[in-house]
């Protein structure tokens, strides 16, 4: 399923959980919606470098196994961005169900 | 003993070749950081598809599959970076300007010379605004994810945006005999737009000033820059209203004053000369330092 513009509210609220690498957020935003945002991973790291840029969001590198990896963390501005965007989805998907509420006719 | 390549494997070429396309047009450093980044997710999703019994080609191939089109990261990615080619422009735009503001200097007498001289010195004038925008486009992109820079740089382009208007109208005017109200309105507006501007130059220098360079003298430069700003706004707005006042009375007695004032405003000129010199090297220094550092 297309993400349309929401995967920055989804990285953020991934990251509410604690630091990440950007593969553990991709796997995180899968397996919490079961498969159903099946998005193009390539796709996450300008989103990960737009809202580090935001301020949303602050990377630093550690080392995991050996492997060197790039975290990201969420920011106390990040909360709040976090928090209006939370708001947002939730007037709108509300918005949609009323729309939605009647389900749609049978087609003879 | 000559020391041979390591021989690239299908795969690995074929995951170059991936990152090769979502990172095109990148500047080095920024290309470095998310290509590392990027293999770091490949490495991660290829273990795990391994993991899952798919054997090494199958694994790749599901990895590869997984980060989507290189195209569709790609253009993400110019949204969020300002590209290579943006900082080579401005650094030519730069050079232009500094030269454009030298032959400014040289054929401001002409400016209301009749004949090609007059036109020639009128575009020289012109030229400038596009310039130094196209300088102030790049700088604003990258100042997002690097330094804090942003309000100075809109005032700046703002003003930039008023000028060329204002010089159009004020050339194209110069050859006509106008009413002094007129002209009043003109120079006053000119003065005004040149304020915008100035605050703006002093906004940048002095952010500029603050910055951790590695050159010290791009750091002096921007200083001053500083002070030769703040003299050069003081300059004009007295000017302005000391142009107005002489045309009006013919206040002979302000004429000297007048002179010495242009004299001052013209360090304007060695002001913008050192911007477009600290713009070129911090662009420079854009291509060439990593802006973030790359997992090593």
């Amino acid at each position: 399923m297309n993400l349309k513009g929401s995967l920055p509210l989804l990285i953020l609220h991934v990251l509410q959980g604690g630091a990440k690498h950007g593969y553990l957020i991709a796997k995180d935003i899968k397996q919490k919606s079961q498969g159903v945002l099946d998005f193009r991973e390539g796709t996450l790291y300008p989103a990960l470098h737009q809202l580090e840029q935001q301020g949303g969001i602050e990377s630093f590198n550690e080392v995991e196994n050996g492997r060197p990896r790039r975290y990201y963390r969420l920011t106390p501005l990040g909360q709040q961005m976090l928090a209006a965007e939370y708001a947002e989805w939730q007037r709108f998907s509300a918005a949609v169900s009323l729309v939605l509420s009647d389900p749609p006719a049978k087609s003879t | 003993m000559i020391p041979t390549a390591r021989p690239v494997s299908g795969e690995e070429l074929e995951l170059q070749r991936w990152l090769a396309t979502a990172t095109n047009g990148l500047p080095r450093p920024i290309r470095r950081s998310v290509e590392a980044e990027l293999t770091d997710h490949y490495q991660s999703a290829r273990d795990d598809f391994r993991q899952e019994g798919l054997g090494d080609h199958g694994a790749h191939l599901a990895a590869l599959e997984a980060l989507g089109d290189a195209r569709l990261t790609a253009s993400a990615m110019r949204r969020v970076y300002p590209m290579r080619h943006h900082y080579w422009l401005a650094i030519a735009a730069s050079q232009v300007f500094a030269m454009l503001l030298i032959g400014r200097a040289i054929l401001l007498p002409f400016l209301a010379a009749r004949g090609w001289i007059g036109y020639f010195s009128f575009a020289v004038m012109v030229s400038q605004p596009p310039c130094l925008l196209l300088i102030f486009h790049t700088l604003q992109r990258h100042s997002r994810h690097r330094y804090r820079l942003d309000r100075s740089i809109r005032l700046l382009s703002c003003g930039l945006i008023l000028w060329l208007p204002v010089l159009l109208i004020n050339g194209a005017l110069d050859r006509i005999e106008l009413p002094f109200w007129l002209n009043a309105m003109i120079v006053m507006t000119y003065a005004a737009v040149f304020v915008i501007i100035t605050v703006g130059f002093i906004g940048v220098s002095a952010s500029l000033g603050k910055m951790e360079w590695g050159s010290r003298w791009l750091r002096y430069a921007a200083r001053g820059l500083l002070v030769l700003d703040s003299l050069h706004i003081v300059a004009l707005l007295v000017l302005a209203c000391l142009e107005v006042r002489a045309d009006t009375y013919g206040a002979s007695a302000l004429i000297w004053l007048k002179n010495g004032l242009e004299l001052v405003g013209t360090t304007g000129l060695a002001a913008y000369a050192l911007t477009a010199a600290s713009l070129a090297g911090m662009l420079a220094e854009a291509l060439c330092l990593p802006v973030r550092q790359a997992p090593t």
